[in-house]
């Protein structure tokens, strides 16, 4: 089995167990406890769920990293022989993580979101995108919008369940579960979404919006539970004295989406889906949150799955980014490759497009430019949807759907005419960037 | 720069109150600045800065609000706007001046046709008849990249994408030829391939008709790509100006530096540590005597949360190195510690 090979991981940072044993409660135990011979039947979605509580809860007090993954990946065998965690299975899947660790922590596969619309319209959102995360790892969704990156983030949290496809999360298959077991997986498998201010309930006080998930996870909450909740506040950089009664009216939107955080963070979830987290933020005040966010990752050794439009921001917090395109992905690779020799013409747009702060940096002359706008996801362009706006496009590009293929090792385009011209960066900042120069405290 | 020609658009300690519940809201707090002809603008500021206030005060938008309380002068062509008429100011509105609005799906009616809102705008203003007027529209469309005008013309806003309908705001202003043009956010809303082509067009518009252009925006890096000079708003107030070239390789002002520093940039590797401003912006309604900024400023003395600092020229002798001198004029900075790259920290 690949158990043997779980130590090896070295992503996965040791302030985990200390969080993970921190918040998982007490209650979990108990109940994986009672649950878990039925793993040994190895039968429906419910059983992997109450097999996956029980490596949660066995976890904290083990006291090593591994462990979980470990009872993890014994719990689902069955699961995994039948899919395969590791080796992508169609032409179009997307690479799985290096040789040598044990399956991803979350995995989707070929996942399509149609949105039924009125007239018999079909909005094609999300068209066969599979994607992996493995455990402490970053993974950048970017793409303008109407691409289809937010839906494909929503449908990891099956909010709502995908049209087609998979995702399993620690093994678990989520599309599969009823209401009741999903609310249960739901805390593995958090999200913060793009506006704070709307994404709170304005008439509960910040402790109660930060202690929901404990009541949903327990059915109440105990005044020891507080204790964690004022740690998390302190976590996120609230002070407890300050916001403690407060309603989302009173803070401002940077405290507003600290507490989005420390709400996520309460439920101990492995997985943090970001939608467009700083996009609603001014810009001093995203430069907070984004390292905020760097540091509980680290923390609570979460993995992140960040879905943004800005490309600056998202090479600064990802390791790997995939580029999508009117529901396709159109190319996958980590940040720096990414960024530096981009494969896909849409991607070279993209990164031509982004805003130079200098003055005199000249954008070169070959930088690709791109027409119009992208077409409506009702009817998408046949072939590669990329093509009615790009300017390599031939008559194979309407004719045939490019296939996902890796380039260089972990660089993955869908290209028929990939380019492989290394792109020039933007000049540094001169003197701005001169570490001696701090003009101003650095937060934390 | 500008002192050789007359300014289009001079603005002289302008200041526009609110009256909340919460307390007076000093929006625009003395602000003054002036725009040669054909010059673009930009003025850079966080939510809150005052940068949209200031632009719709300019525009006359304001001072027919009951809880708005407005001063200081707003000279244009060398007529006193101010001074006018409501009456006698519209004159001036689309003809001579005219604005672009951040959102462009709401500032279009969505219950009239593209065409209607051309063809009334051109006989309105340009008393053109119908028949030249749908022609004109016709070559406004094309003029603003928007492929097959003709059939666009009967679309509504709504059957039209955010980048179509910005092109669309964008030909209903410039269908006067207008002197100036008020950008407040105008790609803010749209993507960023969008972005580049709209920003273009603007580009190629103001280098072909000489207009001048006030360019409101929060990101200083679309502000150093499309703009001559910069404002930098804070607090209401102007914190610092100067050209982009300067700005962005000398600027003296804590805020500016830390606002050029705290952006992702690409040329760092992944996972950089940001540079971060503590806190958050100011709050309007307690903003006192004392500089703005100063509650976030790691080079705030006593002096600063005392006298309000005034808005003064950099002087030459410490500017710069030598390509930049000759540009450095007419950099100012509101800051009793302002910030040399000789004396880096030092005074923390």
């Amino acid at each position: 089995m690949t158990v043997s090979t779980e130590p090896a991981e070295p992503a996965e940072p040791t302030g985990t167990t200390g969080a993970a044993a921190a918040t998982s409660p007490a209650g979990t135990t108990g109940r994986a406890a009672t649950t878990s011979p039925a793993a040994t039947t190895g039968n429906a979605a419910t059983t992997r769920l109450a097999a996956t509580t029980g490596a949660a809860a066995t976890t904290s007090p083990a006291g090593t990293t591994g462990n979980a993954a470990t009872t993890r990946l014994a719990a689902t065998t069955g699961a995994a022989a039948a899919h395969g965690p590791v080796a992508p299975t169609t032409s179009g899947a997307e690479p799985a993580g290096p040789a040598g660790t044990a399956g991803p922590l979350l995995v989707a596969d070929d996942i399509v979101v149609e949105h039924g619309g009125r007239s018999g319209a079909v909005v094609h959102a999300v068209s066969g995108v599979s994607l992996h995360l493995d455990a402490g790892e970053t993974l950048g969704i970017v793409g303008e919008s109407g691409c289809g990156k937010s839906s494909l983030g929503r449908a990891l949290l099956q909010l709502p369940t995908p049209t087609s496809g998979t995702v399993r999360l620690e093994g678990v298959e989520l599309t599969a579960l009823d209401r009741r077991a999903l609310r249960r997986v739901r805390s593995r498998l958090q999200m913060i979404f793009q506006d704070p201010l709307s994404s709170l309930n304005p008439r509960r006080k910040a402790h109660e919006l930060v202690a929901e998930p404990i009541a949903i996870a327990q059915g109440r909450v105990r005044p020891a539970d507080l204790d964690r909740v004022r740690a998390t506040f302190e976590a996120v950089g609230l002070d407890p004295a300050q916001v403690w009664d407060r309603h989302p009216s009173e803070l401002s939107g940077g405290q507003c989406q600290r507490l989005c955080i420390a709400r996520a963070l309460v439920a101990g979830p492995a997985v943090l889906v970001c939608d467009e987290p700083v996009s609603a933020l001014d810009v001093s005040v995203q430069a907070q949150i984004l390292n905020l966010l760097e540091d509980v990752k680290a923390a609570n050794g979460l993995s992140l799955l960040f879905v943004a439009h800005d490309l600056a921001v998202v090479r600064n917090i990802s390791d790997r980014v995939m580029v999508m395109y009117l529901g396709r992905t159109c190319e996958v690779a980590p940040a720096a490759d990414l960024f530096a020799r981009p494969l896909h013409p849409y991607t070279e747009v993209l990164i031509a497009s982004i805003p130079d702060p200098d003055p005199d940096h000249v954008v070169g002359a070959g930088a690709l430019r791109v027409r119009g706008e992208p077409p409506s996801p009702i009817d998408p362009p046949s072939g590669c949807r990329f093509r009615t706006r790009c300017p390599r496009a031939d008559e194979r590009c309407a004719a045939e759907v490019p296939e996902l293929v890796e380039h260089r090792p972990g660089h993955w385009a869908a290209c028929h005419h990939p380019s492989d011209t290394p792109v020039a960066v933007p000049t540094a900042l001169s003197a701005l960037t001169a570490p001696t120069a701090p003009t101003v405290p650095e937060s934390r | 720069m500008s002192p050789v020609s007359t300014p289009l658009l001079e603005v002289d300690d302008l200041r526009t109150t609110f009256r909340t519940p919460r307390g007076r809201v000093r929006a625009v707090d003395g602000v003054s600045l002036q725009l040669a002809p054909g010059e673009t603008l930009g003025i850079v500021g966080e939510s809150g800065s005052g940068k949209s206030v200031l632009v719709r005060t300019v525009m006359g938008l304001i001072d027919a609000l009951p809880t708005a309380e407005v001063s200081g002068r707003v000279t244009f062509d060398g007529v006193d706007l101010r001074g006018l008429a409501a009456h006698e100011r519209r004159a001036f509105w689309g003809t001579r001046i005219a604005m672009v609005f951040q959102d462009p799906t709401t500032s279009l009616n969505p219950v009239k046709t593209v065409k209607r809102h051309l063809v009334e705008h051109l006989r309105l203003h340009r008393k053109l008849n119908r028949k030249d007027a749908v022609a004109e529209a016709v070559e406004l469309l094309g003029q603003v990249g928007i492929p097959d005008p003709r059939r666009v013309l009967d679309r509504y806003a709504h059957e039209l994408s955010g980048g179509q309908c910005q092109r669309i705001c964008i030909a209903l202003a410039l269908a006067c030829r207008p002197q100036l043009l008020i950008a407040d956010e105008p790609t803010t809303a749209l993507d960023v391939t969008v972005q580049q082509q709209i920003l273009e067009l603007l580009d190629g518009i103001t280098a072909d008709t000489g207009m001048a252009t006030l360019f409101i925006t929060h990101d200083l890096a679309l502000v150093n790509r499309h703009c001559e000079r910069v404002v930098v708003m804070y607090g209401g107030r102007v914190a610092e100006t100067a050209d982009v070239r300067t700005l962005y390789r000398g600027s003296r002002h804590p805020y500016t530096r830390a606002l050029l520093r705290s952006a992702p940039r690409l040329d760092q590797p992944p996972h950089t540590r940001l540079a971060t401003i503590e806190g958050r912006p100011p709050d309007l309604t307690t903003l006192g005597d004392g500089c703005a900024f100063a509650p976030r400023c790691g080079h705030a003395t006593e002096v600063c949360r005392a006298t309000t600092p005034a808005l003064d020229e950099v002087t030459g002798a410490d500017v710069l190195g030598a390509g930049a001198r000759q540009v450095g004029d007419g950099h100012r900075v509101a800051c009793h510690h302002p910030v040399t790259d000789d004396a880096p920290a030092a005074t923390r």
